[in-house]
């Protein structure tokens, strides 16, 4: 019952500071401080002294230096024709796709995340090549954003991934193994994604109006020709992870310069494009990592609030069969997700929830997965939802709506995490293949 | 905003008759050079943090060698740039909110939520700021350095942070200001 | 008065440090009749790590934690004393040096406004490669990776391309080929199926380096005499626990290892040893530069007694 107390005051918090509109990072920091004094009675200056060192430690910590590189990558790629390209090489191979150019979505984010450990990093760059074409084209607005929210998340899926690399870290598996357990998924999530735009398009014609002459051979031809950029770039960062010449955390690296080489090559480098980038990837990693660094503090204040032991001890006490657990624990992260993000999702909840997956049987890998999956489900929640805020400033649809085109991509993804338990071996098969020699 | 606000009309008031224009004017300005200062060198630390890694990965593959650095400088380059931005970023309003209420409510109330999540903000980066300090001076007074081959001195990473939460704290008094003065901002897109 | 505590510990509750520290809260809450109620936080679950605990505990922000004192040696050097290479060869050595070092430990730590309960050993540490490393030949050239600073220089100065790296990169690295060895004990390769990718240990005991368990000297003043009694019975049965393990937890490592086909070189030349040795001349030297007098008066002790 007291962990309930605790969790309702803290939930009332959130609501309260980020309700009001305070920036996520200090609106967090406001709710662990204020729920410390509030719940326990912890003398502020403690609290200043458990936050400032820690605050230090998570801003300087190595694991989050690939999502500035990341973020970087996609800027060079949108500030020149790489991204042009990949709407450009997609858009004839689409045509016979009942939801034609909607499918750029879909395509366009699985690419992407194949470069790219973000899932913000993947949403706005694809939304940004793809929006302003899909609208002058007519075409059904709530897909055209719900299908971007939902594929945009899979960069997160799709190797290379942050979170898994935090997950990685946490529970001590190895990343190489996580990464190749989400390219699976990750295909067929977005395949799902992909279905149902077809159905939808087949039951309602107008929501992707024909809009141009049937592409031929040569037009096929040159739209793969335009794929070429991007699926160098690809097999530079992919390669230099599996052939061992960068860590995964390295590749990020590997990626910013192949692009930057790449930018020089086609002769479009200049002053604009180099410091333009820069400023703005500084600007979104600044926006990302204060809140990673504020949510660190708010997942100690839960320490020291013992909510993970409550919960743990709670669910533990309920005595669940592994699906019943499985079934809490998917609850659980949607709840979770409603107000948190991704990083600080995994690095909160695993301390608790590791533990009685563990003891429940479940492969540490598999249950990787399923977490990714359950943060890429955050993504796209409000009231707290990266990819809706990125649709959100992209397009000036206020989060609500966004939201609601989002849903059913909400429940694609919730019937994929249903698949996974039932067919663990959609995520298992491929790093153990890999693997196991 | 479009409706004439009282309380903006009596700080312009008051700000005319003392010759305040000018100082708010002057605050700002300074700010935004601040600001903009900062996120140059956070840019070059983005670079930097770039070529460092390259670095590294060449001489472990090439000359089975390493920089003996590589995690840890990182790490702190990471942390500078974050803070050393915070300001900049607040300024070009990049940093997330959740805007709902702010799209019910007009004119005065608009502003008055706006400057209570100022104050908010204000409050706890404050608090922040002086352990900040704290921990800052006694890294130090005592001369502590990192545990590793570089023995790098902490204090100074200490001090870099702070810098960035000084600089933050002086861009929400000025956007505060400029709040008053010009109205509530629109909020940026967030990429 | 009834006490409750928040204990941090960095490692998993299934290490050596671990199970201990499960008999130490366990013990405490016994003999103090329920009055000293400690929380354990596993696998830095509330967000510190090791660096960070002494600091905290000084100010009370932790009222207790367990540390890696290899981490807080750049606040306080005395505390590398433990993760100095080749000093102790076996588990007797590593719980002499520690009785000898005690007194010194103490004093630090109160100057720090903390008091130090026990300390617990990690397992030795040896090489897991590809090969067979029983020479200075064999080590050459070796792109192994080393935990701290310490270990780095020497495996330099053996001749080997050491290369310090995050324990999150040393797995996926030895997949693909990035790294061909690791230094660290058998439990940690054990923990890691380090025979996915590796064939052979070699155990070199390159150092068996102490966790210790500290509490703020203000909460211990607050306490009652009862209480802190309580504490000390606990302590002394989790210090039990942690050393008498020690043994078992190699052996069964071992055994682990060997049915997993990897090939436990136990004896390892003692002319190897002698370079080896030899090459760690340099942390010494730097490492009692900085701690003077008092590092050599440890040191001569700890000779004196191991030879007698
Ligand atoms: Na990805
Ligand atoms: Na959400």
């Amino acid at each position: 019952m007291e962990s309930l107390f605790v969790a309702f005051v803290i939930l009332l918090l959130v609501m309260f500071f980020l309700g009001l509109g305070v920036w996520v990072f200090a609106g967090l920091l406001l709710v662990s401080t204020v729920g410390l004094v509030f719940l326990i009675d912890m003398p502020p200056d403690r609290i200043g002294k458990i936050m400032s060192p820690l605050v230090i430690r998570s801003a300087t910590s190595w694991e989050i230096s690939a999502i500035p590189m990341f973020i970087w990558m996609g800027e060079i790629m949108l500030r020149t024709d790489m991204s042009d390209r990949l709407f450009r090489g997609l858009s004839p191979l689409t045509y016979h796709l009942p939801g034609r150019l909607l499918h750029t979505n879909i395509m366009g984010s699985a690419l992407f995340a194949a470069i790219s450990g973000s899932s913000a990093a993947t949403t706005a760059t694809v939304g940004k090549i793809t929006l302003a074409e899909l609208e002058k084209r007519n075409y059904s607005k709530m897909l055209a954003f719900g299908s971007l929210a939902g594929a945009g998340s899979l960069g997160l899926l799709i190797p290379p991934s942050i979170v898994m690399i935090v997950y990685g870290v946490l529970a001590e598996v190895s990343i190489s193994r996580l990464f190749a357990a989400g390219v699976i998924p990750g295909l067929m999530i977005a395949s799902l994604y992909a279905g149902y735009v077809m159905i939808v398009s087949l039951m309602y014609p107008d929501v992707a109006p024909p809009d141009r002459e049937k592409p031929g051979l040569k037009e096929m031809g040159k739209g793969l020709l335009d794929l070429i950029p991007i699926s160098v770039l690809i097999f530079i960062v992919l390669g230099s992870i599996y052939s061992g010449i960068a860590t995964p955390s390295e590749a990020a690296a590997v990626g910013v310069v192949a692009t930057l080489t790449m930018t020089v090559l086609t002769g479009q480098m200049n002053r604009d494009v180099f410091f333009g980038t820069l400023v703005s990837s500084v600007q979104t990693s600044c926006m990302i990592a204060a809140i990673l660094i504020a949510a660190a503090f708010l997942s100690t204040a839960m320490g020291f609030l013992h909510v993970p032991q409550d919960v743990a001890n709670a669910i533990g006490s309920l005595d669940l069969s592994p699906y019943q657990l499985i079934f809490i624990l998917a609850i659980f992260y949607v709840l979770l997700g409603m107000f948190l993000e991704g990083i600080s999702i995994t690095v909160m909840s695993l301390p608790i929830t590791l533990p009685l997956i563990l003891g429940a049987g479940f492969d540490p890998i598999w249950f990787g997965i399923f977490l990714v999956i359950m943060v890429e489900l955050a993504q796209i929640t409000p009231p707290v939802g990266f990819n809706l805020f990125i649709i959100q400033g992209l397009t000036g649809t206020p989060i609500m709506r966004v939201a609601l085109a989002a849903l059913p991509f909400f429940i694609l993804m919730c019937v994929g995490v249903v698949i996974l338990t039932l067919f663990p071996d959609i995520a298992l098969w491929l790093p153990n293949l890999l693997f196991n020699s | 905003m479009t409706r004439p606000c009282a309380l903006r009309g009596a700080v312009f008031a008051i700000a005319k008759r003392s010759g305040a224009a000018v100082l708010i004017k002057a605050f700002v300005k300074v700010n935004d050079l601040a600001g903009n200062f900062a996120v140059l060198i956070s840019s070059v630390l983005l670079v930097y943090i770039v070529g460092h890694i390259t670095l590294e990965i060449a001489m472990r593959h090439f000359f089975e060698s390493s920089t003996f650095s590589m995690d840890e400088f990182v790490g702190y380059a990471i942390g500078a740039m974050t803070f050393l931005s915070l300001a900049h970023t607040f300024r070009y309003r990049k940093h997330i909110r959740v805007s709902i209420l702010q799209s019910f409510v007009k004119g005065r109330v608009a502003l008055a939520v706006e400057l209570l999540c100022i104050a908010f903000t204000f409050g706890i980066t404050l608090f922040l700021a002086r352990y900040i300090w704290r921990t800052l001076e006694r890294d130090f007074t005592r001369g502590t350095v990192s545990p590793t081959l570089t023995e790098t001195p902490i204090w100074m990473v200490d001090a870099v942070i702070f810098v960035g939460l000084v600089l933050f704290l002086s861009q929400l008094l000025a956007s505060a200001v400029l709040a008053i003065r010009d109205g509530v901002p629109e909020d940026e897109a967030v990429e | 008065q009834d006490v409750k505590w928040d204990m941090a510990n960095e490692y998993q509750d299934t290490s050596i440090h671990g199970q201990a520290q499960k008999v130490f809260t366990d013990t405490a809450r016994e003999a103090s009749g329920g009055s000293i109620d400690i929380t354990n936080h596993f696998g830095g679950s509330i967000g510190y790590k090791s660096k960070e605990h002494f600091d905290a505990v000084a100010d009370g922000a932790l009222p207790i934690a367990n540390t890696s004192m290899g981490q807080v040696a750049g606040i306080e050097p005395m505390f590398l004393l433990s993760s100095l290479p080749f000093l102790v060869g076996s588990a007797e050595d590593a719980r002499l040096l520690w009785e000898v070092a005690r007194p010194k430990y103490e004093e630090v730590f109160a100057r720090n406004n903390q008091v130090l309960l026990y300390a617990s050993p990690w397992p030795p540490a040896g090489i897991w490669a590809k090969k067979a490393i029983t020479s200075e030949d064999e080590l050459a050239g070796v792109k192994t990776r080393a935990w701290d600073a310490s270990g780095t220089s020497t495996l330099i100065n053996a001749g080997a391309a050491a290369i310090q790296m995050s324990w999150a990169d040393v797995v996926p690295q030895l997949a693909t080929g990035g790294i061909d060895a690791v230094l660290t004990s058998a439990e940690g390769g054990t923990n890691a199926k380090f025979w996915e990718h590796l064939s052979h240990f070699s155990a070199i005991n390159y150092s068996m380096s102490l966790n210790m368990t500290h509490v703020n000297k203000d909460e211990w003043d607050a306490l009652t005499d009862d209480q802190r009694a309580a504490l000390l019975t606990a302590s002394e049965a989790a210090s039990d626990a942690a050393w008498g393990a020690l043994a078992t937890r190699v052996a069964e490592n071992y055994a682990d290892m060997e049915a997993n086909g990897i090939t436990v070189i136990a004896e390892v030349p003692s002319e190897f040893l002698g370079q080896l040795s030899a090459a760690g001349e340099q942390v010494y030297a730097d490492w009692l530069e900085k701690v003077g007098a008092d590092g050599q008066a440890i040191l001569d002790e700890y000779r004196a007694q191991k030879g007698s």
